[in-house]
């Protein structure tokens, strides 16, 4: 399904594109609309490219919905005026759902569900979020989870039937301390808010699981939940090509661990390969609302992606996301995939919410920089 | 208050700074009017902040400032294509005497893709940018919505721009002057954004435009002008096939110049895209909503028409540089109105109005213009 979202007060007959609190005529409440049956009532096929939209031709569709609401959609599919559109739900394990967040955060997190099958929880499902806290920085940076993000997440969860005292948000901040970058990421203030824990990993228990040739001492936290929703950040990244939903996973890694591996790049991306085997399966929800382009760690910057990804498969994800941003190949993710830890073909990936051709751009690639020596240097 | 002088660039591709177009238009508004630098009280310009230029500067105000030696009050008023228009609508409305009043851009300045993003930026990012409308697209839209509403055919608007083409082959301030259109090829022309051929489109070049307005008398007189906004992405309205601030705010200026829409002599339009063109017909009252395509099938709108629109080439065919435009639509008319216009003269000249457009449909200015003699 698509949604038509519009923000309407009632008693003044007034709609809104964008959520407000209040109308501001009669200063009473404001209901969300939410159309789902929508027909194509215009379209123009674009054949003029742009840096945002490199791929053409491409369609935009004119949507209207059971309330008379409209909404234009991009696609590379062919339709024509008064046809029914609806975007379906796969039932492929890894299929990957890209939605475009349109003002709402909690309903495109929702929907990001809906459209790989949506989740079952009861009350007594215990659950495990694990967001990515790697440094102190504000939540524009789009270094941690976007805490509107978590914020969404957590509320779908709630509004499903779980619990707050069943729900830990869990992470190990292996850059920095998480006494500094929690504060400053906002996301301990969000669990605060929705009353669920927060759960600094590194002051858990481990358990050393064999994982190929690797030893490594795990979290606790990730074997006793019966639900792990993975929220990365979406970036690019210099020695990795992509960071993303199989890199997050690694941070349940014990601190000790990880810096061993972290000065040998070739065994540690074996060992983030390795690890996928060990752990439960695993949903990720990812970040891409504002997420990182360019040289990432050392001189990333906003992407400004305005979207969330979610599967139950996190090599699609990580590979849907590579190709969506037209980035080379990260060799982890191939690997992973050919390992059987999830599907990294793109031609088998089954992509839902929109066409993987109708979001493909280029941002800007992780490539490095003479600067950053000159930098030194100097 | 009243228009004592215009001037305008060449609107083209040429390498020029804004600071050269901008003293190009002042100095031939300035001696249109006989007035020199000294008699402004205030300046009102209006530019875009358009990244895809070698010349990054965003202060424009200061610029003109350095530019034309004053300390005077000068006031930046931008509204994408209709900010001619809203800067020449603001300026009555200061108090001052005197005041220049400027528009420029440099637009004919980067590739086509680079362009057609900058100007997509006019658009909502959420609900329009993300969904790949760009500008050609978002008008394309509407001229379907018009099209399965009313029957306009895309031959109507072709036949649009051809006439304004025709007249632009007369005009030598148009990039189309002396270049020859035939119908055959517009309605060949390229698809852009369908039902839009690429002829049915304006052509992005640089340009600058300037109008001295003063509550001194001169030969012709701001009747009346309406300025209104509308909701940004047009498939918020109601009806995306006429556009309300076109209505409001030609309300308001003939309410003003307390004159009909039957009084109308000569007619300057903004057809960025060829339905605007339509569109505005219905929109400022010279015919039923709706009934737009009789008036280019029957002639009414053509040079020699009853109701002669875009004389000089309009946006399709005098080119559109974004701010400029709405005081190139001034510049026109007064030469009309004055009987100045050479080869594009039309009989009757004795009111004259233009309606221009920031957006599809966003913010929209008419002002009525009246030949007082003198």
């Amino acid at each position: 399904m698509v949604k038509v979202i519009r923000w309407v007060c009632r008693r003044c007959n007034k709609k809104w594109i964008y959520p407000i609190e209040k109308c501001i005529y009669c200063m009473g409440p404001i209901e969300k609309e939410i159309g789902t049956k929508t027909r194509i009532v215009g379209l123009s096929k674009v054949n003029v490219p742009n840096p945002y939209h490199p791929i053409v031709p491409y369609n935009v569709l004119l949507l209207e919905d059971e309330h008379g609401s409209r909404m234009p959609k991009k696609t590379v599919k062919d339709y024509k005026v008064g046809d029914i559109y609806e975007d379906k739900p796969s039932a492929s394990e890894h299929a990957v759902s890209i939605i475009k967040i349109k003002y709402d955060i909690y309903e495109a997190v929702k929907e990001s569900l809906e459209l790989i099958g949506d989740v079952n929880i009861k009350g007594s499902t215990k659950i495990l979020i694990k967001p990515t806290i790697i440094g102190k920085a504000y939540p524009y940076q789009a270094i941690n989870t976007n805490p509107k993000m978590l914020d969404a997440l957590i509320k779908v969860l709630l509004d499903k039937g779980a619990k707050p005292e069943n729900i830990v948000v869990g992470e190990q901040n292996l850059f920095s301390p998480m006494e500094a970058a929690l504060p400053r990421s906002k996301l301990g203030d969000i669990c605060k808010e929705n009353k669920v824990k927060f759960a600094d990993l590194e002051k858990g228990g481990f358990v050393e699981k064999e994982a190929d040739d690797f030893k490594l001492k795990i979290s606790k936290e990730v074997f006793d939940k019966d639900l792990i929703i993975n929220v990365p950040v979406m970036k690019t990244h210099m020695l990795l090509g992509i960071s993303g939903a199989l890199e997050n996973m690694t941070h349940v890694v014990s601190k000790e661990d990880f810096d061993e591996l972290k000065d040998e790049p070739m065994k540690a991306l074996q060992a983030m390969v390795s690890l996928q085997k060990v752990l439960p399966k695993y949903l990720t929800v990812a970040d891409a609302t504002i997420g990182m382009q360019g040289n990432n760690p050392m001189h990333g910057e906003p992407g400004f992606y305005n979207m969330i990804l979610a599967s139950k498969d996190p090599v699609a994800l990580d590979k849907v996301f590579q190709e969506m941003n037209l980035l080379r190949r990260a060799d982890y993710v191939e690997t992973a995939g050919k390992l059987g830890i999830g599907e990294a073909d793109i031609e088998k990936i089954d992509v839902v919410g929109n066409e993987l051709r109708a979001v493909q751009k280029d941002v800007k690639q992780p490539i490095g920089s003479k600067l950053f020596k000159l930098k030194k240097d100097g | 208050m009243y228009i004592k002088g215009t001037g305008m660039t060449r609107f083209s591709f040429e390498e020029r700074s804004t600071h050269d177009m901008v003293l190009e238009a002042s100095y031939e508004a300035l001696q249109d009017s006989n007035m020199t630098m000294n008699d402004m009280d205030a300046v009102v310009v209006s530019t875009v902040d358009t990244r895809v230029n070698d010349e990054r500067q965003r202060h424009y105000p200061a610029v003109l400032a350095s530019l034309l030696k004053k300390n005077i009050p000068i006031i930046r008023v931008p509204a994408v294509c209709g900010g001619g228009g809203a800067a020449l609508w603001t300026a009555q409305r200061l108090g001052y005497d005197n005041v220049l009043v400027l528009g420029v851009d440099k637009i004919a300045s980067s590739t086509t893709m680079t362009i057609t993003k900058e100007i997509m930026n006019a658009n909502d990012n959420v609900w329009e940018q993300q969904e790949g409308i760009i500008f050609p697209c978002q008008n394309a839209l509407i001229a379907q919505q018009h099209m399965i509403k009313y029957g306009t055919t895309a031959d109507d608007l072709a036949l649009i721009s051809l006439k304004n083409h025709s007249n632009a082959y007369h005009n030598p301030k148009a990039p189309f002057y002396k270049k020859e259109v035939t119908l055959e090829k517009i309605k060949n022309s390229y698809v852009v954004a369908s039902p839009f051929r690429l002829f049915d489109c304006t052509i992005s070049v640089s340009g600058a435009a300037a109008c001295i307005i003063s509550s001194d008398k001169s030969d012709i007189s701001i009747e009346g002008s309406g300025l209104a906004v509308d909701y940004l992405p047009p498939f918020e309205r109601e009806d995306m096939t006429t556009f309300t601030a076109t209505l409001e705010a030609a309300k308001t200026a003939y309410k003003k110049a307390d004159i009909s829409p039957s009084d109308i002599n000569v007619v300057e339009v903004h057809d960025a895209f060829t339905i605007l063109e339509l569109i505005a017909y219905e929109d400022l009252g010279f015919c039923k909503k709706g009934e737009g395509a009789k008036l280019i099938r029957d002639g009414t709108v053509s040079i020699d028409g009853k109701l002669p629109v875009n004389t000089r080439g309009g946006l399709k065919a005098r080119g559109h540089p974004i701010s400029p435009t709405g005081l190139a639509q001034i510049y026109d008319l007064v030469l009309q109105l004055r009987g100045e216009a050479g080869d594009l003269q039309v009989k009757n000249h004795k009111y004259g109005i233009a309606q221009n457009i920031g957006g599809a449909g966003g913010t929209i200015s008419v002002h009525i213009l009246k030949h007082v003699g003198g």
